[in-house]
């Protein structure tokens, strides 16, 4: 009489063993004073300002605005369009104000400029379609150059946003990408998400690579008598501690905090879960260049149709 | 055509049919066939002989092998009901989560970790039944006992014995005491009047067994930097990455508390326990979101086969007359004497599911106590006295009761210890040598002093 199975006993057993072992991840306090906000005049300014308000009213930060025109001199339209906007925010009792880098430089050199080391960065980064010709190869110059050289937080807006608050109320958060900014990214992601929101702590099982890997071990790895946790990682001890450290903060906000599962490679299915819905993406990396996880949070920003926070 | 009406042997048919059932019991103590085949062969064997014989009765003739199944359709609607129900509530972390919690509060202090783990198996079989709760007790123990460096044997033996309390404790949290209170027409709070005092007692008393065995090789006698040690490694543990949705953890836990606010209260809004299990099912997976598909997939259709085959061959020995002639054979020695009744069926009960298998000896003996009522004895003791036999009855045996089987497999499996029949006989049966004694003694007392509500 099956009243249960060795699988059974093996999935509870390594439960367990994910509690026992998990490391102690203490998240850190994000505390962001200033958002430097970086218009291009395109149609995506209205849903940077849109997401930036949301943003700058969750952290009750400062804002300062700029453009990032590559005109080689002033023109009187750009300015009047600064002002406007300036003024707009202000009226709606954000303590903002304006400023321009140097005339005719490109447009990340006038952000970075003005940039301080712990400012969030609000940029909007071009639509994939005007890209199609280079296959997605890039972002666009700007965002490309922001992830690399920043030296603080970055949020990149992709499209104009339908309901942009929503996008604070639906988080999304990988899990696996970078070990050194998970905690950096778990903090943000809970900051940001208002009660009532949602933050997914979301696990890859990538299939094919565990079937090359079954593969290579031979017949002692059976991934089919394996839990979806225990394929997508969830009792490696960091992964443990960090979805026991966002657990137990959102408790403490009344967040709604949800381990979600899904199966594919990395990124694909990583960007699908994103764009089913009006979310926010966060993400953990540093900015070197060469590393696997930068690859991987580029290829993130490029892929993803709602906007990315990369911390 | 009826024996009856032919003039055959009316003893022929009851040992004929006899003997398919010692057969089929057989072959479920000793697991020669998986469980369920062995019931489904059992039915199908004593139908066709009793359709020859003509056991029947003429007006009834097959179709009372569709009454026998009929009767208990409560019990299975509850089984499907709270394997559904504990899968989704066992799969949103909840029961892991307080189980780990459990553990941190004692602080590894020796003394306090073989209590709690005591405590909890109780708990968690009251409110998910045998083996979930048994699965996650049992595979806490081993993790745990294994980043204490502690010996997991008397934890785990706390488990498997602690369990067959746990079963005790409410109408739903066993099977046995769910036929049995299905069939006695037990209302839901009289299990909270009668078994949970004795469930609660039987586990103080085999805790304190246990840890006359075991105490040597629990570490109480530990210095201040060991137990400090242990502070540190259990303050370590975070039950918070056991946690996969809170939401969904939270409402488990509101579906859960209001299906066993529903059993209680279903007599009163006269609904059958069934269905507040389907319903309670059928709110945790419409608010958990949860794959109807993976749940449905962990009912326990084994078991529900198991009873059915176990229903019609039950039910057609009790035509043959076989069932009211041990009845009667019983009556004959007890005569009115109430409390030699209960002195007669505690220990044969005992020793039955010890070498069976509760669930066969509970669908057994129910016709023959519903016999003896019939035949003049009070109902009260009886049905409360073989609901204690039969759960507290896998106590002595490492086959007595699911709870053990699991247990100690699972303890072979993860840490390649083996329990043998000795060492659980010397404890088990220890602890259930007493725990007839207190059976009798506390259907005793309430029967003396009238504290039994009235059937």
């Amino acid at each position: 009489m099956t009243d249960f199975e060795d699988r059974d006993i093996e999935q509870n057993a390594r439960l367990f063993q994910a509690a026992i072992s998990a490391r102690h991840i203490d998240l850190p306090a994000v505390e962001v004073k200033r958002m430097l906000i970086a218009l291009d005049g395109s149609n995506q300014d209205r849903a940077v300002l849109d997401l930036s308000r949301a943003v700058a009213t969750r952290l009750n930060a400062e804002i300062l605005l700029t453009y990032a025109f590559e005109a080689p001199q002033t023109d009187e339209k750009h300015e009047r369009y600064l002002t406007e906007r300036l003024e707009s925010l202000n009226a709606q009792g954000f303590a903002a104000k304006s400023s321009r880098a140097e005339q005719g430089a490109r447009a990340y050199r006038q952000i970075l400029a003005l940039a301080r080391p712990d400012d969030l960065i609000v940029t909007a980064s071009p639509f994939l379609e005007d890209y199609l010709d280079l296959e997605g190869a890039s972002v666009g110059t700007t965002t490309d150059i922001l992830l690399h050289r920043r030296a603080g937080p970055l949020l990149t807006v992709r499209k104009p946003a339908e309901r942009v608050r929503a996008r604070l109320e639906d988080v999304v958060l990988p899990l696996h990408l970078c070990e050194e900014h998970d905690a950096d990214a778990v903090a943000w992601a809970l900051r940001l998400v208002p009660e009532d929101g949602i933050v997914h702590l979301l696990a890859i099982v990538d299939d094919e690579l565990l079937a090359e890997f079954s593969h290579l071990v031979g017949e002692s790895f059976h991934p089919e008598d394996m839990s979806e946790e225990t394929l997508a990682g969830l009792g490696h001890p960091h992964t443990a501690g960090l979805v026991a450290a966002a657990q137990r903060q959102a408790a403490e906000q009344g967040i709604d905090c949800r381990v979600t599962i899904r199966h594919g490679h990395l990124i694909p299915a990583i960007a699908e879960f994103v764009n089913e819905e009006p979310r926010l993406l966060v993400i953990g990396c540093d900015s070197t260049a060469a590393a696997g996880h930068y690859q991987r949070a580029a290829a993130l920003v490029r892929e993803s149709a709602n906007p990315v926070l990369v911390v | 055509m009826p024996a009856a009406e032919t003039g055959a042997d009316p003893a022929l048919p009851m040992a004929i049919i006899g003997v398919v059932l010692i057969v089929t019991f057989v072959f479920i103590a000793f697991e020669k066939l998986p469980k369920s085949l062995a019931a489904l062969l059992g039915a199908v064997v004593a139908v066709a002989l009793a359709l020859f014989l003509g056991v029947y009765g003429p007006e009834t003739g097959y179709n009372a092998v569709h009454s026998f199944i009929s009767h208990d359709l409560g019990v299975i609607g509850v089984i499907v009901g709270t394997s559904i129900l504990v899968e989704v509530v066992g799969g949103s972390g909840l029961f892991h989560f307080l189980a780990m919690r459990l553990v941190k509060l004692t602080r590894g202090d020796p003394r306090l970790l073989l209590p709690a783990v005591m405590a909890a198996t109780v708990a968690f079989v009251t409110f998910l039944t045998i083996a979930p709760g048994v699965l996650i007790m049992s595979s806490l123990v081993l993790v745990i006992t294994r980043a204490l460096d502690d010996d997991p044997v008397p934890y785990i033996m706390a488990v498997a014995i602690g369990a067959n309390s746990g079963a005790l404790m409410t109408f739903a949290s066993g099977i046995p005491t769910l036929m049995i209170g299905t069939s006695a027409n037990i209302p839901y709070v009289h299990f909270l009047m009668v078994s949970l005092p004795l469930a609660l007692v039987s586990a103080v008393l085999a805790f304190v067994m246990i840890r006359l065995f075991y105490g040597g090789r629990l570490g109480v006698g530990l210095g201040q930097q060991a137990l400090a040690d242990r502070r540190r490694k259990v303050a370590g543990f975070d039950e918070w990455a056991l946690v996969k949705d809170r939401r969904i953890f939270i409402r488990c836990a509101l579906i859960l508390a209001l299906t066993i606010a529903g059993f209680a209260t279903a007599q009163q809004l006269g609904v059958g326990l069934d269905f507040v299990a389907i319903a309670g099912a059928t709110a945790a997976l419409l608010f958990s979101g949860f794959d109807p598909g993976q749940a449905i997939q962990k009912v326990k259709w084994p078991i529900i086969l198991f009873f059915v085959g176990l229903f019609v061959l039950i039910g057609t020995v009790s035509e043959t007359g076989l069932i009211e002639l041990m009845a009667r054979q019983l009556f004959a020695v007890t005569g009115t004497d109430m409390m030699l009744a209960v002195i007669l069926l505690v220990p044969f009960v005992f020793v039955t599911a010890a070498i069976v298998d509760n669930i066969p000896v509970a669908a057994t003996m129910i016709p023959v106590v519903q016999t003896m009522i019939g035949e003049g004895l009070a109902a009260e003791p009886l049905w409360w006295a073989l609901i204690a036999a039969c759960n507290l009855g896998g106590n002595p045996t490492p086959v007595g009761s699911i709870a053990a089987v699991i247990a100690l497999h699972a303890l072979e499996r993860e840490r390649g210890i083996r329990i043998g029949w000795g060492e659980y006989m010397k404890v088990g049966g220890s602890i259930a040598l007493l725990q007839i004694g207190l059976v009798i003694v506390y259907i005793w007392g309430f029967w003396v002093f009238g504290l039994f509500p009235a059937l």
